[in-house]
């Protein structure tokens, strides 16, 4: 089993009585690229700042690297870069200054500033002043601020909030090279997944507070069986006879039956099945369901 | 590594948090303000001004007495906001306490920093006066500048006004951490200057913080004795409010939870 860099027990967190998170168990491995989605207002900001402490909890809840955020907050901070909604950037200073006054804050050498700045491609704006910037280029900086220390996680709110979609494809390249290249474990949150789902190797879906599904990419696809689609001349009696063989009905109307089905070579059989029994098959159609469907279904944002 | 190094480390990063910023301007500019200002006044009409003691006596108290009752609560008032605004403005506590320095020690080196840009700005003020002074005694030797030098108890009473106006200093500073509208702690700061200026003749306005820093530099005027003591009164208020204070804060800041 890999080794988990987040791992959150049960977690609960309540504001003004009204609960945002009910047990929440996240489980980040290590090096992976880790997609926590959900609709806006679902709890990811809230996660995110009790992952960091920002917020407190009462009990052990929150591991990371496998401590105690309440007892190892400072150890943790030295392993862990952050960027949380918005770039939090000094508007008059310049980028560089930025990256210094952090830098200064947690002791890394001066010659980081230059790694950083060419990591993000910001070399050349690094003596502009932040006012100047527009949100393409602040959200590189924020990413700059939160690679100061070289950590080897990385915990990002809604990176790609704001950005234009060449941003957007630009974006996921830097994470996709800071994953690969230099083995950071990023664990980002975003309520499209559209945005993400190129990115990510692991996917956690809350809604109101509550985890939906957590897993690899692959079995969230594997999540929805694809769905066969029979049209025959008789399609209560072909209902009839595939309930006989215990397949549950999903639709059924006076020109087709809707089936789940496991693999394509139960269509084979299916067909031969119904034709023996003088049914007419006009045609089958496999519809596999769009991962964007399967989010929104398990969010609930659309009917299933 | 150790607390002191952590320590140095938040505080440099504090002093380049200021650069190029209003409130790093402003500790130089309300100070040659106060004392251009009185400059102006006794430039042109320093001959009524000037009593029957001595020039420099009398244009280094009305200059001073003004600055500690008037003047310096507003320009403390402004600074804590200007300070603070920098860090809520660019909503960056989010990213400093997820750095591995101790919140309290950034905190404790933001205070030292408010108190560092104070200083400058009180020596500022006491360099200018005495250059202006010197100015004075050459633009308008009428006005009998080179007759005697600042009596040295006007140091003294300076030193104490300074000391006594912490108590303003660490009050503002708690309020401008702690409120993210500057609104709320410029509405705080103005009620209470306000109700000192208003109060200056109640019986209980030893106790108004807002009036430690004027009636500590004051206390010369009152008896020998008390002009020649360091730990007068509003002086020890000032202090221990301010002890209290960020005792206080510091708990708070501990419970805090970053939104």
């Amino acid at each position: 089993m890999s080794e988990n860099i987040i791992q959150t027990t049960a977690l609960n967190y309540s504001f003004d009585q009204r609960k945002i998170l009910k047990d929440l168990t996240l489980e980040v491995p290590k090096g992976s690229i880790y997609g926590f989605l959900g609709p806006n207002g679902a709890g990811k900001t809230t996660t995110i700042r009790l992952l960091l402490g920002l917020l407190k909890v009462k009990e052990a809840q929150i591991h990371l690297f496998g401590k105690d955020i309440r007892r190892n907050a400072l150890e943790i901070y030295s392993r862990t870069g952050s960027l949380i909604e918005k770039p939090s950037l000094y508007g008059h200073l310049n980028g560089n200054e930025n990256l210094e006054l952090c830098r200064r804050l947690c002791g890394a050498p001066y010659s980081r500033i230059q790694e950083v700045l060419r990591i993000v491609e910001m070399s050349t704006h690094a003596h502009t002043k932040i006012r100047k910037y527009s949100l393409g280029m602040k959200q590189r900086l924020g990413l700059a601020l939160a690679l100061i220390q070289n950590p080897e996680l990385l915990i990002l709110d809604e990176p790609t909030n704001g950005l234009d979609p060449s941003g957007i494809i630009e974006m996921r390249k830097l994470l996709l090279k800071l994953n690969q290249d230099f083995g950071k474990t990023i664990f980002l949150s975003s309520h499209i997944l559209s945005e993400i789902e190129l990115l990510v190797t692991h996917i956690g879906i809350i809604d109101l507070g509550e985890l939906k599904f957590q897993g690899s990419l692959h079995e969230l696809q594997n999540l929805s069986q694809p769905k066969l689609r029979i049209s025959t001349n008789n399609s209560e009696k072909a209902s009839k006879l595939l309930k006989q063989k215990e397949i549950n009905i999903s639709k059924q109307t006076g020109q087709f039956v809707e089936i789940g089905i496991k693999d394509e070579k139960q269509i084979a059989s299916l067909n031969e099945y119904l034709v023996a029994n003088n049914l007419h098959i006009y045609g089958l159609q496999m519809n596999n369901q769009k991962l964007e469907n399967i989010f929104l279904n398990l969010t609930n944002t659309i009917d299933a | 590594m150790n607390g002191l190094q952590h320590f140095g480390r938040a505080l440099s990063a504090e002093q380049l948090k200021i650069k190029h910023s209003w409130a790093w301007r402003l500790v130089f500019l309300a100070p040659l303000f106060a004392c251009g200002m009185y400059f102006c006044i006794f430039y042109f009409k320093g001959e009524h001004l000037i009593g029957e003691s001595p020039a420099w006596n009398s244009y280094f108290f009305q200059s001073t007495d003004t600055v500690y009752l008037v003047l310096l609560p507003l320009f403390i008032i402004l600074l804590n906001i200007l300070v603070h605004q920098l860090d809520h403005n660019a909503d960056s506590r989010k990213i400093l306490y997820t750095l591995p320095t101790p919140k309290w020690i950034q905190v404790s080196a933001q205070w030292l920093n408010v108190v560092k840009l104070f200083t400058i700005s009180m020596l500022i003020y006491l360099m200018v006066m005495l250059i202006s002074g010197k100015l004075l005694e050459w633009l308008r030797p009428e006005l009998g500048f080179d007759q005697a030098s600042l009596d040295q108890k006007y140091y003294l009473a300076y030193f104490k006004g300074y000391l006594a106006s912490f108590g303003i200093l660490a009050f503002q500073f708690i309020f401008t951490y702690f409120l993210k509208n500057m609104v709320l702690p410029m509405g705080i700061g103005m009620a209470a200057y306000v109700s000192t200026l208003v109060l200056l003749r109640w019986k209980y306005i030893p106790f108004h913080p807002f009036a430690y820093g004027n009636l500590a530099f004051r206390d010369y005027f009152k008896t020998a004795e008390l002009g020649n003591q360091l730990f007068t009164q509003p002086v020890l208020l000032s202090l221990s409010l301010t002890a209290f204070l960020l005792i206080l804060g510091l708990l708070l800041v501990r419970r805090l939870d970053v939104k």
